[in-house]
């Protein structure tokens, strides 16, 4: 239930800066992901916070300076990617050892043990090991363990990822109901999109130790800010372009193959270059021009299929040698060779790069997006 | 990675003390070594190679070291032969008591040097054998192949048979695959585990003291002169064998030390 | 099975040995070659008599102790190394291992011309005004403990060190992130984890030092001589061979039932493992 906020934050290793300069504001009971590849620093970030790895820069939980705070007072609950209970502890010795670093009277630990075997439905499992027990169960522990002296901040560094997909599931779930219940600030870090979007109220993408974008998981997956947000969150198609005429709040580009498509743009100018990305649940295929009002449409040729169950994955190729990835539904079968025609509405696709730079810094503009 | 982790003063400071009394003795013995006199005194009164030079005239040093060498060499050369067999038939296949077997050919290590020494004076008084180099190649066989066997065995676990198979199922023959493809990779292992029974054998004492009828070996040949010469001699023989095991570990380094202090000994 | 038989001639050996050893630990000392005889005479006197039986009791009395500092200062070498740079771990460890590759027989050797009359300790104690007279530490109880403990420390370290080295740095940050300091972290956590590494350098150290000979041999000089000793002058200076074999025999059964007492123990500290 604390703010926590850091500002500028670097951090190295023996020389080799894993963090450069990372600004980032948790309110009160909000839970933020970070994602981001595997190295770019999202552990990094979580021992920062949690103290420890030395770094430079300012961080605040509710206003007050950590530098000089060790990390045994900093009053920090983390659940690491392997858990890390203690393997000479029961659950229920391992889910009150904070309460007994604390020194608080022994009834009132059992009392918060047996809460926390309640809410995280353990029960049955409190005199045994953690060797005895199965991952999700593991994972509930270390969950358990953490909120058990109700710290004021909760890391989470990838705590699902080694469970099943199934499990790994109810577990998002999970995480979030606990988090509504409890009202815990949460700093949750994983390299799987899908959780960050699930779960998070504000999504960070980061890559080599730097923030990229900063925004809600809805204005990430649909306004990715540079090419690599685009890139890293689902499998967009990205379209270099030169704009050919531009309105106030649109712009009618060309492609390399001469047919002209309309993209959502502010302040474009003709013969500006531009590259714009779509999302591949957003593209349609057909063996025809369908020549619904307003799309945008391409020629292409099916390249390769696979299927998903619900869904295949067309990927075509145009007469350039564009490739377009296609998350199709399954009323129609394709084959390799087959002629198609791709479309998407314009108001589908993000210009991610004008005029050969970046449209945006990482920064976070709150204003735009409210 | 830390100023979190690094360590208390206390710990760096008695670590520090505890580590400097251990190399302490060895300090002083090279000190004395050196010694221009008679005294075996640290530090040393003068500087001399004159003990050094003297291990020259001692010819019963110089046999027992021939002959400590020919054992050390030849046992530990065996025990990693047989061990390899040994290795290879228990990790390799499966037979009723393989445990046991492996358990058997291990259970050496558990008794005292002392008892084995006298199992054999009482063996080999009985059948009326005082050869020493006879009886004591014997013992050093014996003592070394469980040392050799322990880490060979571990090799072989580590490289899992797959790899083997693999081979043949490529057209090589199972002996041929076993030595064109196992023996390299296992290389390491059967290195550290002639440098272990090397020095197991090199430095054993306890039981070959019961067998040195005629020959004698260095470990006892320095004792000896420990007890009953007064200069720094030994001292000068010493400081050799240590600048040996020193010269030895930075040689074998890559296998030897890595091994140990990641904990497999 | 050829591939085995090699080395089961030289177990078999091994066990042949040790058979011929108990059996003459049962044959009378006056044994009339050809007639087979068996009688307990030598384990009656060596039960009987307090004088032989104290070698024994002696010896497991100075080993024990020997052993808990061995432990501790084992523990402190092997923490002292795990928290440090690795190139501080790298120049201790390589102390360690020309030490454990040192035949004992150098290093007790070295203890000697360290604790003698003499010796550097005397001198430096001198020197600086502490005590008046050398002390009198070589040919006693104390050069012997010295010794042992000297002796023995790297098997101790290298175990313990292991079970530092298994200790995933996550469960300390656990600990800290849950409020315990520095030393409540090692003391809940670390000491707890690392126990199986003791007991196995226990193990090792105390069936060691029990039947050390050269230690007690050459830095008792006669006035501390352990049950090895014991058996080494009965064998090979009274040539009572009976009798030495009575006495490595039930050396031997102590020795492995300490062996299997403590292993069975200690397996109890890991029962969380299973
Ligand atoms: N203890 C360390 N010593 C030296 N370098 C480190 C250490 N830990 C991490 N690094 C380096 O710092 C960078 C960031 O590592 P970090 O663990 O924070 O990445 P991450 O985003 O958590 O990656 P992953 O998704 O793989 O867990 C990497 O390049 C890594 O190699
Ligand atoms: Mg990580």
């Amino acid at each position: 239930m604390a703010q926590v906020e850091l500002k500028d934050i670097r951090a190295s290793y023996g020389g080799v800066e894993a963090v450069k300069g990372v600004s980032l504001r948790l309110e009160a009971t909000e839970l933020v992901a970070v994602l981001g590849p595997s190295g770019c620093g999202k552990t990094t970030l979580i021992r920062v916070v949690a103290g420890f790895v030395d770094f430079q820069g300012t961080l605040l939980i509710d206003g007050r300076d950590m530098a000089r705070v060790p990390p045994h007072r900093r009053d920090i609950g983390i659940v690491f990617q392997d858990y890390a209970l203690f393997p000479h502890q029961t659950v229920a010795e391992n889910i009150g050892y904070g309460l007994r670093m604390r020194a608080r009277p022994r009834a009132e630990i059992r009392a918060r043990v047996d809460e926390l075997v309640e809410l995280l439905r353990l029960g049955g499992f409190a005199a045994r090991y953690p060797s005895s027990l199965s991952g999700g169960q593991r994972q509930r522990v270390a969950i358990a363990r953490a909120l058990a002296s109700e710290p004021k901040v909760l890391l989470l560094d990838e705590p699902l990822s080694a469970l099943d997909r199934k499990l790994r599931e109810e577990m998002q779930v999970e995480l979030r109901e606990i988090q509504k219940r409890v009202g815990i600030t949460m700093l949750f870090v994983t390299h799987d999109q899908e959780e960050a979007l699930a779960l998070a109220d504000k999504v960070v993408v980061m890559k080599d130790g730097r923030v990229r974008q900063i925004g809600a998981p809805i204005d990430i997956y649909l306004r990715p800010e540079d090419d690599f947000v685009a890139e890293f969150i689902g499998k967009s198609t990205f379209f270099d372009a030169t704009v050919v005429e531009a309105a106030p709040d649109v712009a009618v580009a060309r492609l390399p193959n001469g047919s002209t498509v309309r993209v959502p743009m502010r302040g474009a100018v003709p013969r500006q270059r531009i590259t714009f990305a779509v999302r591949p649940e957003r593209i349609g295929v057909s063996d025809r021009r369908t020549s619904r009002e307003g799309m945008n449409a391409v020629d292409a040729v099916v390249d390769h299929v696979v299927f998903l169950g619900a869904h295949q994955h067309v990927r075509v190729r145009t007469a350039e040698a564009q490739r377009i990835e296609v998350l199709a539904s399954n009323d129609a079968k394709w084959r390799q060779g087959d002629t198609v025609t791709v479309e998407w509405h314009p108001n589908d696709s993000v210009v991610v790069r004008s005029g050969g730079v970046p449209v945006q810094t990482s920064e976070y503009r709150e204003e735009e997006r409210t | 990675m830390s100023s979190w982790r690094s360590s208390h003063l206390l710990v760096n400071f008695v670590g520090s003390v505890l580590v400097g009394l251990l190399v302490l003795p060895i300090v002083v013995l090279i000190g004395v070594s050196f010694n221009a006199g008679v005294e075996q005194v640290f530090p040393p009164h003068g500087f001399s190679l004159r003990w050094y030079a003297n291990l020259a005239n001692r010819q019963g040093f110089l046999d027992a070291a021939k002959l400590t060498l020919a054992l050390a060499l030849g046992s530990a050369c065996i025990s990693v032969l047989v061990s390899l067999g040994a290795g290879v038939a228990i990790t390799r296949y499966r037979f009723p008591g393989r445990d046991f077997l492996l358990t058997l050919l291990l259970s050496p290590l558990i008794v005292p040097q002392v008892v084995v020494g006298m199992a054999f004076l009482v063996t080999l008084s009985a059948l009326g054998i005082f050869n020493s180099i006879v009886s004591l190649s014997l013992l050093h066989c014996v003592i070394t192949l469980p040392f050799a066997l322990r880490v060979v065995v571990v090799a072989l676990q580590v490289h899992p048979a797959s790899i083997e198979e693999a081979a043949q199922s490529l057209g090589a023959s199972p002996v041929r695959a076993f030595f064109g493809v196992t023996v390299p990779q296992i290389a390491p292992g059967l290195l550290a585990a002639g440098v272990f029974a090397f020095v197991t054998s090199f430095e054993n004492f306890t039981a070959s003291q019961f067998l040195v009828w005629d020959r004698t070996t260095l470990p006892i040949a320095i004792y000896t002169s420990v007890q009953t010469e007064n200069d720094p001699t030994a001292a000068a023989l010493s400081s050799l064998i240590v600048a040996a095991v020193i010269v030895f570990i930075a040689v074998f380094n890559r296998f030897v030390v890595r091994h140990m202090l990641a904990g497999r000994t | 099975m050829a591939l085995v038989l090699p080395a089961l001639l030289v177990i078999a050996t091994f066990f042949a040995m040790m058979s011929t050893m108990v059996v003459a630990s049962f044959s009378p000392a006056d044994a009339v070659q050809g007639i087979r005889t068996y009688t307990l005479e030598h384990y009656r006197r060596f039960l009987a008599s307090s004088f032989y039986w104290g070698y024994l009791t002696g010896s497991l009395w100075i080993s024990l102790y020997c052993t808990f500092i061995t432990a501790v200062l084992g523990y402190f070498i092997a923490y002292f190394m795990f928290r440090s740079s690795s190139v501080v771990r790298l120049v201790v460890g390589s102390v360690l291992i020309v030490q454990f590759f040192t035949a004992y027989v150098i290093r007790s050797y070295a203890v000697m011309l360290l604790v003698g009359k003499t010796g550097f300790l005397n001198q430096t104690l001198l020197a600086l005004g502490i005590i008046d007279a050398p002390l009198r530490i070589l040919f006693t109880q104390a050069a012997v403990a010295i010794g042992l403990v000297q002796v023995s420390l790297p098997f101790m370290v290298f175990p313990i060190l292991a079970s530092l080295n298994a200790i995933p740095t996550n469960l300390e940050m656990a600990s800290a992130s849950l409020g315990a300091s520095r030393f409540k972290t090692f003391w809940t956590i670390v000491f707890p984890l690392t126990l199986p590494g003791i007991a196995a350098g226990v193990v090792v150290v105390y069936l060691f030092e029990l039947t050390s000979y050269i230690v007690p041999g050459m830095l008792g000089g006669g006035y501390a001589d352990m049950i090895a000793n014991l058996i080494y002058n009965k064998a090979m200076r009274s040539f009572e061979y009976g009798f030495a074999a009575a006495a490595a025999v039930v050396t031997l059964v102590v020795s492995a039932a300490i062996v299997y007492g403590l292993n069975r123990s200690f397996a109890r500290i890991t029962r969380y493992a299973r």
